[in-house]
């Protein structure tokens, strides 16, 4: 059966071989010279606390630094509709189930015997694929200290591969589903999609217990005062920390208890009267946002250092040795679910399969 | 003796529609049997059921006395044919073969062989250019290689031309008079079977119409005419299957044990075709006349 499964496989195999074998040209040839550019230019210095420092190059994030990983994301959905979801309709819709169902082997050999194959086929192509586009980001990721940012995060590592098996997966339940290629296709793409953002929005910040640091409020980002008709609070967004993942930044007091909107409007009002009153307070024109720059600059840096030694950004975040934990543990994820996708669809295949007769074409029968 | 197949109740739904229903049938081992129907008639359900690629809604069905399908011994077994013969467009014959033998343990190499000289089937060429014939061919060849012990075959000859239809028949009745084998075939031309079958089922709007072998069906079954006359008033030894009349005569296809001396009646003996016509016509398994020889 090993055999036979390779040689429905051969053709879209050889074909896949090709385009993974130009694609390791291009980023090898690339990624040599954007080594070689760096290196001429002095290279890379990363000071203890991992604030790095490059040779500035224009015209180097273009055009691969774009290509590359919206490539390697297309990868496991192609893999998921061109291998996984033409699996099983294919046969049923020449035809030829018929002869392959009829042999010496039970229809569940025959489909987990396929799957394998095919399957650890594309763990192996988006392993491969994301390996080469990881190598080539290297010398840029070590600068821009962001592998947590989510297009950084899923275009590098392992995470790839449970992307790859997950999409396969999904290919070959849908088309046992649906019975034919083009409706599995489309299922498969879009519940790849779905699924992908979905985890990225809803499970990854919660995979790992997140850290807890305090800074300090100047520290913050988009630091600034919104006012409406009845009331001005502060806002603050977590502050850069380089290779690490800012969750969340809660504005705390001395004593790290978190403060309503009403409380910061009070301790506004006391400590820079000017600004909580100062707002303009259109009625009906809803929330206004001040930052340094729209009120007068002296006035606001002074609010805000006045506000400091009475606030602190409490930030939650993943830092930077977390990183392969995740991504571990989302490859993981991702190919447990492809794991259960494929054995309900095994287990269920006997049943399910061919509820309709052969609906190959008819011949035109002689009279 | 023992039983190819044997379906009891057996029903096949899909959606609303019944394709095959209250099927209950034997069909004894040793023989090649036909299995004749219109379109649309449930053949193709029923063979695929008796295959295993597809489930029964109802009742039950049993190959070779076992479940169908459930193991690979079971499969090995039972060699099939399906309509229009399906094979890999893109794979070569040799791959066929090799694939026949990869996934069969009883695989006879040197048969598959010998049978692909004798058709003259370039192991090279791939089987989408096959014509149909040669694909018939080649799909029997798979399914004989396999060495059943019941061969399956769904209007294997439907799309053939007369010669191709020949010499297809013809392969299969070589194969049969050589290996000890149960032979299961159907097709909605009767002209087909009467060479080959030694037992005829007739399978209509999901109904088992009649079943027997086809010497005692051709042995118990006359063609009366003669001056009109009211069918109600024949012998009892003699069950009226069709009856036609104009003004003055009547002609009856009746089913008898006993030879008929009524001189009033011309009698003929009729065809394998003439039966299945007049069963076809009668309403859906008339219980009575189902089975012929006991």
């Amino acid at each position: 059966m090993i055999w036979v499964a390779w040689r429905q496989f051969r053709t879209q195999a050889l074909i896949t071989l090709g385009l993974l074998v130009a694609f390791a040209v291009l980023v090898l040839v690339t990624g040599l010279h954007l080594r070689d550019v760096y290196s001429s230019l002095g290279g890379i210095h990363c000071s203890p606390d991992e604030a790095c420092t490059a040779p500035h190059v224009p015209g180097l994030d273009k055009p691969l630094t774009s290509l590359l990983g919206p490539t390697l994301l297309a990868i496991p959905a192609l893999l998921g509709m061109f291998w996984g979801a033409p699996l099983v309709p294919r046969e049923l819709e020449s035809g030829t189930h018929r002869l392959a169902w009829t042999q010496s082997i039970t229809r569940r050999r025959w489909l987990s015997i396929r799957v394998a194959l095919v399957g650890v086929s594309a763990l192996v192509v988006a392993g491969l694929a994301s390996w080469l586009v990881s190598w080539w980001f290297a010398p840029l990721d070590a600068v821009n200290l962001n592998r947590f940012d989510p297009s950084v995060f899923t275009e590098r590592g392992t995470v790839a591969i449970g992307y790859a098996g997950f999409a396969f997966a999904l290919g070959v339940a849908t088309g046992t589903l649906t019975r034919r290629t083009l409706p599995a296709m489309a299922a498969t793409l879009l519940g790849f999609i779905a699924a992908r953002i979905a985890f990225t929005l809803l499970v990854r910040p919660h995979l790992l217990a997140s850290r807890h640091v305090l800074y300090a409020l100047t520290r913050g980002q988009d630091v600034g005062f919104v006012g409406n008709p009845t009331s001005t609070t502060i806002v603050a967004g977590p502050p850069m920390i380089p290779n690490a993942w800012a969750l969340s930044a809660v504005l705390v007091d001395r004593a790290h208890h978190s403060l309503n909107p009403a409380q910061l409007h009070d301790l506004l009002a006391r400590v820079c009267p000017a600004i909580a009153t100062g707002l303009p307070a259109n009625p009906g024109a809803g929330a206004t946002k001040t930052q340094a720059g729209s009120l007068a600059g002296g006035d606001f840096l002074t609010c805000l250092h006045a506000l400091s030694r009475h606030l602190q950004l409490l930030v939650a975040y993943q830092p930077s040795s977390r990183y392969w934990p995740l991504q571990a543990l989302e490859t993981a994820i991702f190919l447990a679910a492809a794991l259960a996708l494929i054995g309900a669809t095994v287990w269920g295949a006997g049943r399910r399969i061919a509820r309709k007769p052969a609906a190959a074409p008819r011949a035109a029968h002689p009279a | 003796m023992t039983v190819a197949l044997a379906a009891r109740g057996l029903g096949k739904r899909y959606g609303r529609r019944w394709a095959l229903s209250g099927c209950t049938l034997e069909v004894p081992a040793g023989h090649v049997a036909g299995l004749v129907g219109p379109n649309g008639a449930g053949k193709t359900t029923l063979l695929q059921l008796a295959v295993g690629l597809i489930e029964p809604s109802a009742g039950s069905i049993a190959v070779l006395g076992e479940e169908v399908a459930a193991t690979p011994a079971q499969l090995a077994r039972v060699g099939f044919v399906a309509q229009d013969t399906p094979l890999y467009a893109s794979l070569s014959v040799a791959d066929h073969l090799r694939l026949g033998a990869a996934l069969n343990p009883r695989w006879d190499a040197a048969l598959a062989q010998a049978r692909c000289a004798r058709i003259g089937l370039d192991r090279a060429q791939r089987a989408g250019t096959l014509s149909g014939g040669q694909r018939a061919q080649l799909a029997l060849t798979l399914a004989i290689a396999k060495r059943p012990e019941l061969l399956v075959l769904d209007e294997p000859v439907a799309s053939l031309d007369p010669l191709a239809r020949r010499e297809f028949l013809q392969a299969l009745m070589e194969f049969t008079a050589e290996h000890t084998v149960s032979v299961l075939l159907s097709s909605h031309l009767v002209a087909d079977l009467e060479r080959v079958c030694d037992h005829l089922i007739l399978l209509a709007e999901g109904h088992v119409q009649l079943s027997g072998e086809v010497d005692e069906l051709l042995a118990s079954h006359r063609r009366l005419s003669g001056p009109r006359r009211d069918s109600a008033r024949l012998p009892s030894s003699q069950q009226v299957v069709e009856e036609t009349h104009t003004d003055r005569q009547s002609t009856l296809l009746i089913r008898t044990k006993e030879p008929v001396i009524d001189p009033a009646w011309t009698v003929e003996e009729v065809s394998l075709e003439d039966i299945v016509l007049a069963y076809m016509g009668r309403p859906a398994g008339d219980p009575e006349l189902v089975k012929v020889g006991q």
